[in-house]
This record gives structure tokens, C-alpha cells and sequence, in this order.
């Protein structure tokens, strides 16, 4: 019973860690209609600025938010050249999305280093330890930021008139425009944002499983599917799809077979496509020939 | 412009052109070096080339391979097979080399196999796997010790210390399958059963299931086979749920790093390493003992990093190639230089060096490559 | 009136082919340097994967980031006749073709109901958990370690090649072939359906036309034609592992069409070589060769939207022009 419930501890913090990167994903579709295929570059960038800053000796306070801010300015560069493919398909723009990640990655191994990095835990919080299951106390930082981050988004999106105008520059960009909603505005705004939350997604990682110039395309794969899974149009859904994602790659870990712990997620997700085609919580606003 | 002019401009020309043919003397000796220095392999391609350029710089610095300067020419393989091929061809025809060192990784050295005895040129690669060796070809060798030299030795020391049962864990990329592989092949022969056999991905950013289903398996013992961070994870996983047996680790996680990373999680856990980890603990009479502390010694001068194993691939091969040079008596052609090499015996970084027609790897267990390590009070001691 | 259109397309498509064949011929009998050969054979070994991809794209407007997965089924395919059961090689492509096309055809039909995000999503999931399977069942595949050893020399039909050229001969013809079967479906009734429906699916069903059929065919043809480019690849580097159908080759046959031109399978000829020779040109750039094929990547997306083809000929157009007129 105790591995059970560690198993699904350990998938809680993975899906967290999921669902953090899930998020940027579905910030930039609902704003865009992009699969910004880069994103989880700035994860990575996140992760490895502040460990090689902290490397140097920049104390923690200081390094951190120089990373996020450092993600968040290659955010705005990266939404500038979609912008210019605008006039383009979005699949134009997306692959445009795919070259500047590559030459982010090439950027980060040329400028920083290729070592993998374990940066030192945040401290502060406590490893909590309840029998003979246990919290690694980054974890609980990780979790702790997605809550924060979850209530966070539902404000804005919900309750500010900021996200609506996003959800709506999306929608319908010559409506919103009518309505004096910049829809190359609300782009920048998303970009930033997602930049800034794969950041911190990246940043809070790096102790726990380290910051390496190549984590960017894995973590951004499982971001991608986790935001399929709880519907790329939705970004709470993003959450719930990761912590699903989490939640399900550990349990065939610990239960079925490690080996095909991957490929047993991504069947599920395959499958779950089929019977839900807009992911588990995303609109539908596909229409069926 | 004048007449006079022109003579001295010339003359001057002249005299410069016979210097500069005088001062190069003999031939450069042109190497290729085909490496991972970036993709998934890179935590090979990286120490190898370091190690690679350090030996060339102090042998040019001393006049290079009697007399002939060493041209050094690397390229990076990303660890890619296809692009191992075509790069082979390109160092072959197009710049010309004399003989390559490389590629970092078993399949890759497996692709340019054939292209080597196709186009004759000598080829020292850097690969764990014997069947880039055996049946020897021509014009392929290699330098590391072959993966089975490397389970047998932890497979050993399991069954010297009573270990009937473990529990396996590797990383689901080539070096940990090629690992896994190995020691489920012959753990039979040393009376050792695989109790639990789990893998995970080299990115993955926790394995505590896995470590769990280790531990409800009953194993006497773990083994991860995987490069970092999947060690420096796990063993903070294991620490974390009160793993309390013996944590072994393959040379992939023969690092200094291992240490700073896990730190107090890294506490107790075993290594089966190149000689290169910790050259203080080579017996002085053991005839590699010099070349070790040479290795570890220069390297550290130079990269500020204590020397990864790895580094002793490349390095063994340049000194191997310049064994062989040595020994030629002709001109310094493809042939004379693969001809040349089964005749070499030397030490080196990964062990003593006997090579012979049949043997093209030259390391074998009589020369003790591997040693047993455990982390004391943060360092690394040798145990066995 | 209708007529006169199709005939002319139909005509400059065959001219097409007759360039392409007289630039492959060309190379044939001018390069023997087995390196330029080598990247040659590559080229039109992706080019082939490419095709199918473009048809699937820029015609049925599918995207799929799971091709890689039908370039493995093709090389293991192969390999396996040819290794387990000693076949003839020409038999080993053949099954790799029908395979490819087999499993191309069972998926297509669930997946192709899904919108485009959701399709790219699950083809990516088929892709990944194809690999998975490439590295775990080891005795079809030998896994990543060490994968299939040492294929027999390439003897199709028991005609034994022996050398690059021979290789390059085979694959260039392989391409042409390619060519050739995809012009007469992009001619034929299917690809009026595909282009009815790629500029409006709801119209084009209106019209008649069965829209899940034809994409059906389509995704399964694409799965065939990259099928047979693992095959070849695999005769031609005789050892290979899972690491060579990854997400990266499903991704990078992705940029050859986008970058070669979507709505041409000249385009993605062309852009198959272009990012097969890329990083050979790259090589000097040592530390920044990835952010160097980034920003090349990106360049190009940008500022030639119609495809790498289309912007040079243009540009070559202007440039002509504008000498012209001066």
C-alpha cells in the first residue's frame, strides 16, 4: 500500500512538472492558434541560466528571476518572427517555431556548456515524511507553484477582461481588432507569458533532475501531450492532463513494465483521442465531415 | 615596379618558400577524429575530443610523430550513424587522412565498419562492443575494454561477495541497453539471477517506481547502468524511500560528478571503473600506472575537471598511433599504418595494450582494466 | 477548356521528370567521389520519405509527425527477410512496401477523423510508441544495442552491387519511380478529390466526394513510399538501430517538405537535398553549427514562403531581371 501511494506521490510531481509546461503550450494556442514547437526550450534555458549563473556564485535570488527573464526576452523574439510568417499558414508559423528552437538549443550549448547541471534545492520548505511515504521537498515546491499558478491563470482568463481579450484576439482576430484588441499585442502577451512559465517550470526541475542543453525537446514533448490530453484550447486542462500523464507513466513504471512505461502513456492518449478528439476537457470546435 | 625591385621581392619569395619547406620537414601526418560532440552521445564525444586535442598539442609540441606534425581534423557525429558514414568518406577522400579515431558509439562504429575495409583506411574506434572487432577486419580496432571485460568484472565481485540476486536498472538508450544486455547474458554462468529488470529514460526526472519495484523484488543488490543524471536521480530516489542495500553503479557513473551531485545520497554506492578514476590507487608497479596519473594529471591542468574514464579512449588511440608510425619503415601509407598496429604492445589509460592479428582490441582481463570503487566520506576509494 | 488545363499540368509534370532524370543521370556519370555519392544516395533516400509526406501535407492537408516510424517498419522489414529468412533483397523491399502501406492504412482510418492539432498529436504518439517498440523487441530488431548487424552486401534480384555508384544508380531510379507513381496520382482522379478537398473539406464533400477514403489512400500511400525509403536505407548502410527513427528524422522529413514547397513534389525533391547537404556545409562551423541550421531553417521559412525551390528560382528571376534591364 505504502509503494502505491509513493508511486502515486512521485506521479503527482512528475504530472506537476508535466502540466507547468502544458500550460505555455496552450497559453500560446489560445492566443495564436501556434503549436509552438520551441516551447520547451525555455524550459531548458530556464534550468540551465540559473544553474550556471548559480554555478558562478550568483545567489539563488538573484539568478533565478535573470533566468525567467532571460526566457521571457527570447519569448518576445521568437513571437516577432512568428509574427513575421503571419501572413502565412499556421503551419508556416509553427515550423518557424521548430527553426528557432533548434537555434535556441545550438545558442544555449555554444554560449553556456553542455554539462549536466544539478542545481541546489530551493530549501525552505520541508521534506514531508508521513509513515513510510515521503514528499521530496522540491516536489512540494513544484506542486505548490502549479496550485498557485492554476488559480492564477483562472483569474485571467476568466475574471480579467486581459484574458478574455486573448481568448478573443484568437478567435476571431478582425473581430477583436474592432473591438480595439491588438491581436499582435495579445501574441507578445502570450509568448511572454508561456516563455515565463516554461521558465519557472525549467528552473524548479533543474535540482530535482537536472538542467542539461537537451532536456528542452523531452520536456516539451510530454508538455505537448499533456496539453493534448487535457485539450490544447484549455489551460487548466493542461494541468489535469499532466498530472494524468504523470500519474499513468509511473504507475506502469511500478506496475506493469518500466520499459514500455512511455509507450503504454502514449497509447492511452492515442485512444483517448479517438473517444474524446477535443482531449479530456478542450472545447469542441472540430467539425466532423 | 623597378628591377631591382622585383629581384629582392623575389628572392625574398624565394627564400621563404625553401624555409617553410625546410621547416616542415617531413610530411604531415593528416588524423581524422569522428565524435559525438553534441546529441545524445555527447557525454563521450565531449571528454574524448578534449582528451584527443591534449595529447595532439604535446606531441606536435614536441616535433609530433617522429618528426611528422600531426593535422587533426574532427567532426561531429552527433552520435548519428548516418552522418558517422558520410563523414567517414569526407575525412577519407576529401581531406585525405592517414588513419581515423573514432566514433564514440557502438552503432555508429558498427556503420563505418564496412566503409573502412572499403576504403582501406585504418580506423580506431572508440566503441564498447565486440562485434566491432570480432572477427577482426583489416582496418578496425578499437581502444576501450568490450562490454562483457566490464560485466564479467561486476558480475565477479557480486558472486565473490555472496550477491545471488539483483535488481536491474539502465537507461533506455544504447549504453544502457547495451549494459542491461550483457549482464542478463552471462549472469547465469556466475549463478546470479535478475530478480527485477526495470529501465528508465535517460530524461526522465524521477525513477522512484522503479527503485520501489527493485526493492519489493527482494534483490541482495541494485544495479544502474546509465551515464548521469539518471544516477545522481536515483540515488537520491533510493536514499529518499530507505533503500538500504548495496547501490552498484557501472562506469557510466565513474565520475567525480556523481559525487558533488548525489552528494550524502552517493554515500556507500559502488562503482566498476576505468583504471582513469582514481590513478593514485594504481599499484606503482603495474606497468599503466604511469601513463594513468599522466592522463588524470594533464587533464586536470588543462580542463580544470577531473579526467572522465572516457578520455582514455582517444588518448590510447593517438598514443597506439604513434606507436605504430614508429614502427614503420617506409613510407607512411593507409596500409603500413593498419598493418602496423597489431604489432603494438603498450599502456595506457584503459589497460596494457597487446594487440595482434587476432586481436585487434588488445585489452583483455589479464590486464586488470577495471577496478572496484566505493564513495568514503565523499571520495572515491578502490575496494577491491 | 478543362481538358487543355489538366493535359498542360500533366505535360509540364512529365518535363519535370525528364529534367529530374537528366540531373540524376548527370550527377551519375560526373561524381565518383563516394562521399558526394553517399550524400547523393541520401538525398533521394529521403526524397522518396519526402514525397510521400508532401502528398499527404501540401495535398491532403494531413500533417503527420510519425513518418519516421513507417521508415523503421520499412528497414527492419528488410532486414529481417533478408537476414532471418535469406531472401532476395528485391522481395525485402517489396514486403516493406506492402507492410508500410498495411499499417498505414489500419491507422489511418481512426486517426484521420481527428482535427489538425490533434492529428499531428496522434501521429506523434504512433511515432513515439513505434521507437519504443523498435528498441524493445529485440529480436526483431536487435534494439539500440546492437540493432541489425551487418546486412549482406545489396543483391536485388541476385545481381550483387558492389560499389557506391551501383548503390546511387538504384536509388536514383528508385526516386524516379517514386516521381512517377505520385505525378500519376496527383493526375488522376484521386488527386482531383485530394485537391477538391484540401481547398474545402465540407464543399468537397457536398460534391461527392469521399473525403475519408481519399485520405485514407493518401496516408497509406505516403506510409508505402516511406517504407520503402527505410528500406533502402537499410540495404545501404547495412547496420543501423532505433536511434535512426526517431521523433528527429519524423520532424526533419517534416522541415524537407516545408522548406522544399508544400504544394510541389519538386519542392520536396529539392528540399530533401537541401537539408541532407545542409549540415555537411555546416561542418565548419564547429560550436555553432546547431544555432547556425536553426537560423538557416528559420531564414528560410521566413523569407521564402513558397518553398527553398521557389525563392531561389525567384530570386534568380529578379536577379536575371534586374541585370537585364540595367
Amino acid at each position: 500500500m505504502n509503494t502505491l501511494i509513493q508511486i502515486l506521490i512521485s506521479g503527482l510531481v512528475t504530472g506537476a512538472i508535466y502540466g507547468m509546461i502544458a500550460i505555455g503550450f496552450t497559453i500560446v494556442f489560445n492566443a495564436t492558434r501556434i503549436i509552438n514547437f520551441a516551447h520547451g526550450e525555455f524550459a531548458m534555458v530556464g534550468g540551465l541560466i540559473a544553474a550556471v549563473l548559480i554555478d558562478h556564485r550568483t545567489p539563488m535570488a538573484v539568478a533565478l528571476p535573470c533566468a525567467i527573464l532571460i526566457a521571457v526576452l527570447l519569448g518576445i523574439v521568437l513571437e516577432r518572427l512568428t509574427a513575421a510568417g503571419r501572413s502565412r499558414s499556421v503551419l508556416s508559423q509553427a515550423m518557424v517555431t521548430i527553426g528557432v528552437g533548434i537555434a535556441y538549443r545550438g545558442l544555449a550549448s555554444a554560449l553556456l556548456d553542455k554539462d549536466v547541471h544539478f542545481s541546489p534545492p530551493f530549501g525552505l520548505l520541508p521534506t514531508w515524511t508521513i509513515g513510510a511515504v515521503y514528499i521530496p521537498a522540491q516536489g512540494l515546491w513544484i506542486i505548490s507553484t502549479l496550485a498557485l499558478l492554476s488559480i492564477g491563470l483562472w483569474v485571467l482568463f476568466n475574471r480579467t477582461l486581459l484574458g478574455k481579450a486573448m481568448s478573443a484576439a484568437s478567435e476571431n482576430p478582425r473581430a477583436a481588432e474592432l473591438c480595439a484588441i491588438s491581436p499582435a499585442k495579445m501574441s507578445m502577451l502570450a509568448f511572454s507569458l508561456a516563455a515565463g512559465l516554461g521558465a519557472v517550470a525549467g528552473v524548479e526541475v533543474a535540482p530535482m533532475a537536472s538542467a542539461y542543453y537537451q532536456n528542452g525537446l523531452f520536456l516539451g514533448l510530454k508538455g505537448f501531450s499533456a496539453a493534448v490530453l487535457g485539450g490544447i484550447n484549455n489551460p487548466l486542462g493542461a494541468i489535469v492532463g499532466g498530472l494524468i500523464l504523470g500519474g499513468v507513466e509511473n504507475l506502469s513504471a511500478g506496475y506493469i513494465a518500466s520499459a514500455y512505461k512511455d509507450a503504454i502513456a502514449f497509447t492511452l492518449l492515442l485512444i483517448l483521442l479517438l473517444v474524446w478528439p477535443s482531449g479530456l476537457l478542450g472545447r469542441v470546435d472540430v467539425k466532423r465531415v | 615596379m623597378s628591377l631591382k625591385k622585383f629581384t629582392s621581392l623575389a628572392a625574398a619569395a624565394v627564400v621563404v618558400m625553401l624555409t617553410s619547406a625546410i621547416c616542415r620537414g617531413a610530411e604531415e601526418i593528416r588524423v581524422g577524429a569522428l565524435l559525438a560532440l553534441s546529441g545524445p552521445a555527447a557525454f563521450l564525444g565531449s571528454p574524448e575530443q578534449k582528451a584527443l586535442r591534449l595529447i595532439v598539442d604535446q606531441m606536435n609540441a614536441k616535433g609530433g610523430i617522429d618528426g611528422h606534425s600531426i593535422k587533426l581534423i574532427v567532426y561531429d557525429t552527433e552520435g548519428n550513424s548516418t552522418n558517422a558514414g558520410q563523414q567517414f568518406r569526407r575525412l577519407a577522400e576529401s581531406e585525405s587522412v592517414a588513419v581515423i579515431v573514432g566514433p564514440s558509439t557502438t552503432g555508429e562504429s558498427l556503420a563505418i565498419k564496412p566503409i573502412a575495409n572499403e576504403l582501406k583506411v585504418p580506423t580506431i574506434t572508440l566503441a564498447g562492443a565486440e562485434a566491432v572487432v570480432v572477427p577482426p577486419t583489416r582496418y578496425v580496432f578499437k581502444t576501450p575494454p568490450t562490454d562483457r571485460v566490464v560485466a564479467r568484472h561486476m558480475l565477479g565481485y557480486f558472486k565473490q561477495h555472496g550477491l545471488a540476486t539483483i535488481g536491474l536498472l539502465s537507461s533506455a538508450d544504447g549504453f544502457g541497453q547495451t549494459g542491461a544486455n550483457m549482464i542478463a547474458e552471462l549472469a547465469p554462468s556466475y549463478g546470479i539471477t535478475i530478480n527485477a529488470k526495470e529501465e528508465f529514460g535517460p530524461r526522465d526526472t524521477d525513477m522512484t517506481a522503479q527503485v520501489l519495484k527493485i526493492r519489493d523484488s527482494g534483490a541482495d543488490a541494485m544495479l544502474i547502468w546509465s551515464v548521469n543524471p539518471g544516477p545522481t536521480i536515483i540515488l537520491r530516489n533510493a536514499k529518499a524511500v530507505g533503500y538500504n542495500k548495496p547501490i552498484f553503479n557501472s562506469y557510466g557513473g565513474a565520475t567525480q560528478q556523481l559525487i558533488t551531485q548525489a552528494g550524502d545520497a552517493a554515500e556507500g554506492t559502488y562503482v566498476s571503473s576505468m583504471r582513469l578514476l582514481a590513478p593514485e590507487a594504481v599499484p606503482t608497479n603495474d606497468p599503466i600506472h604511469d601513463i594513468v596519473n599522466k592522463i588524470a594529471t594533464d587533464y586536470q591542468k588543462k580542463f580544470g575537471e577531473a579526467a572522465p574514464t572516457f578520455a582514455a579512449h582517444t588518448y590510447d588511440a593517438m598514443l597506439i598511433i604513434d606507436a605504430a608510425v614508429k614502427k614503420i619503415k617506409g613510407p607512411i601509407t593507409r596500409d603500413a599504418i593498419a598493418d602496423a598496429i597489431p604489432t603494438v604492445e603498450l599502456p595506457g589509460g584503459n589497460g596494457y595494450f597487446r594487440f595482434s592479428a587476432t586481436d585487434h582490441n588488445g585489452i583483455d582481463e589479464s590486464s586488470k582494466p577495471m577496478v572496484m570503487m566505493r564513495v568514503k566520506n565523499g571520495s572515491w576509494i578502490v575496494v577491491e | 477548356m478543362k481538358r487543355s488545363l489538366a493535359n498542360r499540368r500533366y505535360l509540364y509534370d512529365l518535363l519535370g521528370m525528364l529534367i529530374l532524370g537528366l540531373i540524376l543521370m548527370s550527377l551519375g556519370f560526373t561524381i565518383d567521389g563516394t562521399f558526394y555519392l553517399t550524400v547523393l544516395i541520401f538525398s533521394a533516400i529521403h526524397a522518396i520519405a519526402a514525397i510521400g509526406l508532401c502528398l499527404l501535407l501540401g495535398y491532403a492537408g494531413q500533417v503527420s509527425l510519425g513518418q519516421a516510424a513507417f521508415f523503421g517498419i520499412g528497414a527492419y522489414t528488410t532486414a529481417n527477410i533478408v537476414q532471418k529468412l535469406g531472401l532476395d533483397p528485391a522481395i525485402g523491399i517489396a514486403a516493406s512496401a506492402f507492410l508500410s502501406w498495411l499499417i498505414g492504412l489500419l491507422i489511418a482510418r481512426p486517426l484521420l477523423r481527428l482535427e489538425a492539432n490533434y492529428l499531428a498529436m496522434a501521429t506523434l504518439a504512433f511515432g513515439m510508441v513505434a521507437y519504443i517498440l523498435f528498441t524493445q523487441a529485440r529480436y526483431l530488431t536487435g534494439g539500440l544495442d546492437p540493432g541489425i548487424v551487418e546486412l549482406p552486401r545489396f543483391a536485388p534480384f541476385g545481381i550483387l552491387l558492389t560499389t557506391t555508384k551501383a548503390m546511387y544508380w538504384v536509388c536514383a531510379a528508385a526516386l524516379l519511380l517514386t516521381v512517377l507513381l505520385s505525378l500519376n496520382l496527383i493526375n488522376s482522379r484521386v488527386g482531383r478529390a485530394l485537391r477538391a478537398l484540401h481547398s474545402g473539406e465540407v464543399a468537397a464533400a457536398g460534391l461527392g466526394v469521399n473525403v475519408v477514403h481519399y485520405k485514407t489512400m493518401v496516408f497509406a500511400f505516403a506510409a508505402g513510399m516511406t517504407g520503402v525509403a527505410g528500406a533502402l536505407y537499410a540495404h545501404f548502410i547495412r547496420s543501423f538501430n532505433a536511434a535512426a527513427f526517431g521523433f528527429g528524422l519524423s520532424i526533419e522529413l517534416l522541415m524537407m517538405v516545408i522548406v522544399g514547397s508544400l504544394s510541389t513534389i519538386w519542392g520536396a525533391v529539392f528540399g530533401a537535398a537541401a537539408l541532407t547537404i545542409l549540415p555537411n556545409l555546416l561542418e565548419g562551423f564547429d560550436e555553432i553549427k546547431t544555432f547556425a541550421y536553426g537560423a538557416v531553417m528559420t531564414i528560410i521559412i521566413l523569407f521564402m514562403p513558397n518553398g527553398l525551390a521557389e525563392g531561389i528560382f525567384t530570386g534568380a528571376l529578379r536577379g536575371w531581371r534586374r541585370a537585364v534591364s540595367q
